[in-house]
């Protein structure tokens, strides 16, 4: 099972979900790849009816959750409607397929 | 640095088009160049504003097209693509070539022509401001972060959908008494919100938001002369004075902001601008903020330092921004209604101003307009401009 | 009618009609949804004309076909067609066409705004769909789109079922259906409307005014005025 990979800064430890040149909060070059939590909290989500290309769905739910660290990662809602502050799983899965190649991302399930 | 003015200003009417882009933004030019006396070979410099130009029209080089099409060479010619913010940053170019002393006379002009693609095209063309991997993927678009935002921003200061629907409505009405409004028909609270039926006529586009939440997608152009300010009476009786202009960049991706309610580019950029001209946002007579969602009216108004953060909405509820309220916000209707053309848009907004501050603005005018205020909000607020003009 | 004019026409079901609503639009005004008759089908065509050289979004193709639809109805040379119209302050803003294939199978044919941006597309498109559905009380219907935005509004917005051994008559392409639990499960968000409508509103429906064909195109097709 593919792994996410998150990417953590060497001097101030700030965590981002997608890699960077440098860190957002000290611009600093270097950072140690690590694995995100598996749980995260909601912070925000919305339901999405007008969609781009590539998307031949009604709607996708998207969302925003913060990670234990403070790090914060955006992805699908796989569920109904769930309130800001639920706590969900967090997993890397694809999420779509383009040119025959898989495309993976976060997605965020109500926990329990 | 010397003072700059705008001596001209014109916008097309905003609507879908059948013109080409390049023919789009030169009527621009001349709507601007109709409105002032001045024999155009002393053009210096042209900036287009545009964002589209290469996703959606297939077209480089469209500065210089549109020099070529005015035939005043040798004037220079550069394009400015600001997301969004791409019309107050051409002016802000433009009014630096001429406070360095560069330039005496520069054109800015403002074009796009969405309706060359689907909906879906233009969508996934705005989308493409969103980060490609932390965002695009998922299928991310600028409404989709605008009801992110929303959701967080209306439960954290009680803002329901009636105030939303009263934003969209003083715009709609606004614009019809703006005859370049893309947008002229009013609608009602009934119709859009209260009724059964305002689950067919104002469906859900992104949560909470709903269709007329969300600014149309517009083809058109806008356009503005600008002139050293010592010189400006050369050419027209009402220059008006460009008396500051600020600017401020945030995170790309929105879930980085320490506070995803915290438009702190607006601030900034409001911040810088009010200090360069030297007034308070209590001096400021009209404004022309970004609507391109009605939850962002509220919430740069705000952020702008009009109203207390979390007030916003309480002044739409007292009318203190209709025409003729204590600060009228989108006079023209805003992008709400007036449209938004992207790359049209900030300078659309200061053509307004220029009309308000001349006296010029007709039914929507705003009494006794000394000072205004535009933000041009570019991509989801990580690039914005504030622009304050003074009655010269 | 002589004995040759009667082999040409179709033997013709009788359809139950579709009984008049209000809708209120966004702009809070009300439009009411009506059948057409026969006799209004020259006003339709009228309404249609300037749409058959609008290339903009296939209005062209929309509006050539629906007026030959109207034509061959009202010549009694379609068979069991029926159109239903919506009118606005007495002004034509829209219509839809369909016919029954069968007793238990409807075509949907048609649906043409007049008027932008008071979603009446979607309101005369689903009153179509409730026709056939609750009034015809038929299991399916079939639809196909002639263009890209008829395509993401229907087949997505309704979440339609294809029918790939089914060939439309207005295309070659794959058919969809709208099945009765399908319609059913959509039917809260997509169809609204009050009924009854009286009988001085249903009245001022009758003689209605049709646009001026210049303000139609640039309503359409967004000339430059």
């Amino acid at each position: 099972m593919k792994k996410p990979t998150a990417y953590k800064c060497t001097k101030c430890g700030r965590v981002t979900t997608y890699a960077r040149l440098r860190c957002l909060s000290c611009r600093n070059e270097r950072f140690e790849r690590v694995t995100p939590a598996e749980t995260a909290t909601l912070v925000t989500a919305t339901e999405v009816h007008m969609l781009p290309v590539g998307f031949d769905v009604r709607f996708l739910r998207v969302g925003i959750a913060e990670f234990p660290d403070g790090s914060r990662v955006t992805g699908w809602l796989v569920s109904e409607r769930i309130p800001p502050g639920t706590r969900v799983d967090v997993r890397w899965e694809p999420i779509r397929e383009r040119d025959g190649e898989k495309t993976y991302g976060f997605t965020f399930h109500p926990s329990g | 640095m010397r003072d700059v003015a705008i001596i001209g200003a014109g916008q097309t009417k905003f609507a879908r088009t059948e013109w080409p882009l390049v023919d789009l933004l030169v009527e621009g030019t001349r709507t601007a160049l109709a409105d002032v006396r001045i024999d155009e070979t002393l053009i210096q410099s042209v900036l287009v504003a545009n964002m589209g130009a290469g996703m959606l029209n297939h077209q480089s080089g469209v500065a210089s097209a549109v020099v070529d099409a005015l035939g005043i060479f040798p004037a220079h010619a550069e394009l400015v693509e600001n997301g969004p913010a791409s019309g107050a940053s051409a002016v802000k170019l433009g009014f630096l070539g001429i406070a360095a002393g560069y330039y005496d006379i520069v054109l800015v002009v403002g074009g796009e022509k969405m309706r060359a693609v689907t909906g879906w095209e233009s969508t996934d063309f705005v989308a493409t401001l969103t980060h490609p991997v932390a965002e695009y993927i998922y299928g991310i678009t600028l409404p989709s972060m605008a009801g992110l935002f929303a959701r967080l921003y209306m439960d954290k200061y009680g803002i329901t959908p009636e105030h939303l629907a009263m934003v969209a409505i003083k715009n709609h009405d606004n614009a019809m008494l703006n005859p370049v409004a893309h947008i002229q028909q009013p609608i009602t609270m009934e119709g859009i919100l209260h009724r059964p039926e305002a689950v067919v006529n104002n469906p859900i586009v992104a949560d909470p938001l709903r269709l007329f939440d969300c600014c149309p997608v517009s083809d058109g152009a806008a356009g503005l002369v600008l002139c050293a300010a010592d010189r400006a009476k050369e050419f027209c009786e009402k220059p008006v004075l460009v008396a500051g202009i600020g600017q401020a960049t945030d995170t790309q991706v929105l879930h980085e902001r320490e506070d995803p309610t915290d438009l702190k580019a607006v601030r900034l950029a409001s911040e810088q601008a009010f200090r360069m001209a030297g007034v308070r946002p209590s001096d400021v007579d009209v404004a022309e903020l970004h609507d391109a969602f009605t939850i962002l009216e509220i919430a740069e108004s705000e952020h702008a330092g009009f109203f207390e953060k979390g007030t916003g909405h309480r002044a739409i509820e007292r009318g203190e921004t209709r025409i003729g309220g204590k600060l009228p916000i989108n006079p023209s209707g805003g992008l709400k209604a007036r449209g938004h053309p992207v790359g049209a848009t900030g300078i659309a907004q200061l053509v307004e101003l220029v009309f308000q501050l001349r006296g010029d603005a007709g039914d929507r005018q705003v009494k006794d307009a000394r000072v205004g205020y535009a933000c041009n909000f570019g991509g989801f607020g990580n690039n914005v401009l504030a622009t304050i003009l003074k009655k010269g | 009618m002589n004995e040759l004019e009667a082999t040409l026409r179709p033997k013709e079901t009788v359809q139950p009609p579709y009984p008049a609503k209000r809708i209120v639009l966004a702009s809070g005004e009300s439009m009411i949804v009506r059948q057409a008759t026969r006799e209004e089908v020259p006003g339709l065509l009228e309404a249609l004309e300037p749409l058959l050289w609008v290339e903009r979004d296939y209005y062209d193709i929309v509006g050539a076909r629906t007026f030959a639809e109207l034509l061959g109805w009202k010549r009694y040379r379609v068979r069991d067609e029926y159109c239903l119209v919506g009118i606005l302050d007495g002004m034509l803003v829209g219509l839809v066409n369909g016919r029954s294939l069968s007793r238990n199978i409807g075509i949907s044919l048609h649906t043409l705004a007049l008027r932008r941006g008071l979603r009446i597309g979607a309101h005369l498109f689903a009153a179509k769909m409730e026709y056939h559905i609750e009034y015809l009380n038929q299991k399916e219907v079939y639809i196909v789109a002639e263009s890209p935005i008829g395509f993401r509004r229907w087949m997505i917005e309704y979440s339609l079922e294809e029918r790939p051994h089914v060939h439309h008559e207005l295309g070659g392409v794959i058919s969809y259906a709208l099945t009765r639990p399908l319609y059913f499960d959509s039917k809260d968000r997509l169809v609204v409307g009050e009924r009854p409508v009286s009988d001085e509103m249903l009245a001022s429906t009758f003689d209605f005014e049709i646009p001026e064909p210049d303000m139609l195109i640039t309503q359409v097709s967004g000339r430059p005025e």
